[in-house]
């Protein structure tokens, strides 16, 4: 076990194996989002209070989804690379950011779309929209902390401490319209045995969720590639595969 | 037809929604795309820098 995770974690094992899986997770994560969006714009009825607006929900969950899983994801890392000192967790953490920056917008964003109709207002100060926007702020500022050192391993090192602090937001995002009294509604597909939607409302949803996570899984490998080649672009591996393609190319 | 594309009264709401997370998914793979092209670019020209270096070590150390 302990050596099959050295071999994974040693930056030109991890570099080849994520160019074999990266594109092998891409095209049946885009075959299966539009699958989903099919099931959820076309075959899910329209619900019987929300009418066609709830459609929202299709976009909206598996990118708040992603927003707090993909954050989860980047404190373990940063925890896992400040701890073990593994620069490749580090590499890992630093490349989900932006993807979950990208994904929190896209929720709150999403969510305000969703809130015009059904509340009557794009933004309420309500606990789970303002948690939310902390998150963003906390990607923002993770990211813009790595940008502000020339040193790579001073960034992993502070960065990686913020992501670790700021996993306190996480169980208050998911707790808050538990918590507080709030506008935002509380968990529809959790409780188990029992959701509260139907099996044609639910599947879209479920298989949307799921490729959304392909999707992210391959858009970190991607960057992960990146990031590895940037931190190890002096090391003899990388003249040596290079070097190879350059001459023979 | 007419009748997907009005959503019901929510077109606006509801085409926003799907479009911004398109272009999400969009953004995400060509930023990745990018980022992992110039990361290629930049190695290979340390790499390229290496192999000048090592090459006049040996031209040296052959005179």
């Amino acid at each position: 076990m302990w050596t099959w995770f050295h071999k994974l974690a040693s930056p030109p094992h991890f570099y080849r194996l994520a160019g074999i899986f990266g594109p092998w997770l891409l095209w049946p994560s885009l075959i299966l989002l539009a699958i989903g969006m099919y099931g959820g714009l076309v075959l899910a009825p329209p619900d019987y209070q929300q009418g066609d607006g709830f459609r929202i929900m299709y976009v909206h969950v598996p990118s708040a989804y992603l927003s707090t899983t993909i954050y989860a994801l980047m404190a373990v890392a940063s925890a896992v690379g400040l701890i073990w000192r593994i620069k490749l967790a580090h590499a890992v953490a630093a490349s989900a950011a932006p993807i979950g920056a990208s994904f929190t917008a896209v929720a709150l964003v999403t969510g305000m779309l969703w809130g015009k109709p059904m509340w009557g207002t794009y933004w309420e100060w309500d606990p789970r929209l303002t948690s939310e926007l902390i998150l963003l702020f906390i990607y923002f500022g993770y990211m813009s902390l790595r940008a502000s050192f020339e040193d790579i391993s001073k960034a992993d090192r502070a960065s990686g401490l913020l992501a670790v602090i700021g996993v306190v937001n996480l169980p208050i995002i998911h707790y808050s319209v538990i918590w507080w009294s709030s506008l935002h509604q509380g968990p529809r597909i959790k409780k188990i045995g029992t959701p509260s939607i139907g099996d044609d409302m639910l599947w879209p949803l479920l298989l949307l969720i799921g490729a959304s996570t392909l999707f992210f899984g391959a858009m970190l490998l991607y960057r992960v590639r990146a990031e590895v080649l940037d931190r190890e672009h002096n090391s003899r591996w990388v003249h040596d595969m290079l070097g190879e393609t350059t001459e023979a190319g | 037809m007419a009748d997907f594309i009005a959503m019901g009264g929510y077109a606006q709401f509801v085409w926003s929604a799907f479009g911004l997370w398109f272009a999400c998914v969009i953004f995400n793979i060509v930023s990745a795309r990018r980022k992992f092209r110039v990361s290629l670019e930049q190695a290979a020209l340390a790499a390229a820098r290496h192999r000048h270096r090592q090459a006049r070590k040996i031209r040296q150390d052959k005179t």
